[in-house]
């Protein structure tokens, strides 16, 4: 009987400790993840331009309509493109547009990389001179400025706002935005061989990043 | 343990590829094509009052529909007979070809060359530029007579010598020796060669 008892309370035993290691190895902590991935949405939602003409000139520069035609809060875009002819030498044009954060996540603006389209029509590039300002406004009030100027093809690839000291930040949520105004001119005075089209084609980019 | 490490360790990757494409896909750009206007004076008219003064054809007789922006002319057998008046020009018919109105600066000598055949003073050798603009009423004369140093022409009180587009002036050039050089030498001959190019700019 003592042996039955000694074996059967053994048993119990190893049935507690089976118990117990499964218990072990079967419990579980369970971790309720929900993931939602953030959004960097920086968009134009304004553009205008204006020409200062040289002189008395009874013509002037013609700036063509933009692609998209219309850029307004309805209308947003992620890309412009402009064409300009008639470029007279002297005359200055400003482009300014309005750059929202749309996402869901703050932006903050670095710089912008300037950038030529091939090589084959730039004869216009050593001619023209741009000068660009980047604001911050928040609250519809200007804070922070970066401007900075040069010959198209002097301007380094990327200039970098940060460097200069100025921070502009995007704040998601909020109806803050950046204004980027890009005046430029040429200043080939000198007569062109008639058969002779002179053009550039550039790209401007704002570089952002998240804040 | 281990599978909440896990767990908190892919949470974190994907959290983190999330971001890194949202920073490395979002971009708003701007292009921009400019292109100039064509700003350009030619000589579109051409004549001379003897065939001892040749030009060198550009594809044609200059016109406005073939406009030169520079012309060679070359005289040839330039004689010079003491007391005569042997004189040599040419009319030219400048025309604003362009797209906005210049003002006509001036001329530009690009190359220029004497081919003496007998001995001859060059420093002689006169050009005399008369300019008329019946449009703005504007006129200019220029006296050049130094012909070694000759390098161009500008023309003065250019701001009121404004071409309109599609608007001309006549500008007549005449050739001629002064008579200040050897008088010993009745008669002698040479041949010039001489390219012009009219310069203008903006009217500003």
């Amino acid at each position: 009987m003592k042996k039955r008892n000694v074996v059967v309370v053994v048993l119990v035993i190893a049935l507690l400790l089976m118990g117990s290691a499964y218990a072990l190895w079967t419990d579980s902590v369970t971790v309720n993840v929900t993931a939602q991935s953030a959004t960097m949405d920086v968009l134009i939602n304004y553009r205008s331009v204006s020409v200062a003409p040289t002189g008395s000139l009874p013509v002037v520069t013609d700036i063509g309509t933009p692609s998209p035609a219309v850029i307004d809060a309805a209308n947003t875009t992620d890309a412009v493109q402009e064409t300009i002819t008639n470029f007279i030498p002297g005359d200055t044009v400003t482009l300014t547009y309005r750059i929202i954060n749309d996402g869901t996540i703050d932006v903050l603006l670095t710089g912008f990389n300037i950038s030529f389209a091939g090589t084959s029509v730039q004869d216009l590039q050593a001619d023209t001179h741009l000068t660009w300002t980047m604001t911050g406004f928040v609250g519809g009030l200007a804070t922070d400025t970066a401007t900075g100027s040069g010959q198209l093809n002097a301007i380094a690839t990327t200039v970098d706002v940060e460097a200069s000291g100025a921070v502009i930040e995007i704040p998601a949520g909020t109806a803050d935005y950046c204004e980027l105004t890009l005046v430029f001119y040429i200043n080939d005075s000198t007569g062109i061989p008639y058969s002779t089209v002179k053009e550039t084609v550039f790209t401007v980019e704002p570089v952002f990043r998240q804040n | 343990m281990k599978k909440v490490a896990v767990i908190l360790i892919l949470l974190v990757v994907l959290l983190s590829m999330g971001s890194a494409y949202a920073r490395w896909t979002d971009s708003t750009s701007v292009t921009i094509t400019a292109r100039n206007a064509i700003i350009v004076a030619g000589i579109t008219g051409r004549s001379s009052g003897t065939n001892k003064i040749n030009y060198t054809d550009q594809g044609g007789a200059p016109s406005t529909s073939n406009p030169y922006l520079n012309i060679t002319e070359t005289i040839s057998q330039f004689k010079f007979k003491h007391g005569g008046a042997n004189n040599y020009y040419v009319t030219y018919t400048i025309t604003n070809t362009g797209q906005v109105p210049v003002t006509l600066d001036g001329l530009s000598i690009l190359n220029k060359s004497v081919d003496y055949s007998s001995p001859v003073y060059t420093d002689t050798i006169r050009i005399e530029y008369s300019l008329s603009n019946p449009f703005a009423g504007y006129s200019a004369n220029i006296l050049v007579t130094d012909f070694d140093s000759h390098t161009g022409v500008s023309f003065p009180n250019s701001q009121n010598n404004i071409l309109g587009v599609g608007e001309y002036c006549t500008l007549v050039v005449t050739y001629d020796r002064l008579e200040t050089g050897d008088k010993g030498i009745d008669k002698t001959e040479l041949t010039i060669t001489i390219t012009t190019q009219v310069s203008c700019s903006v009217s500003r």
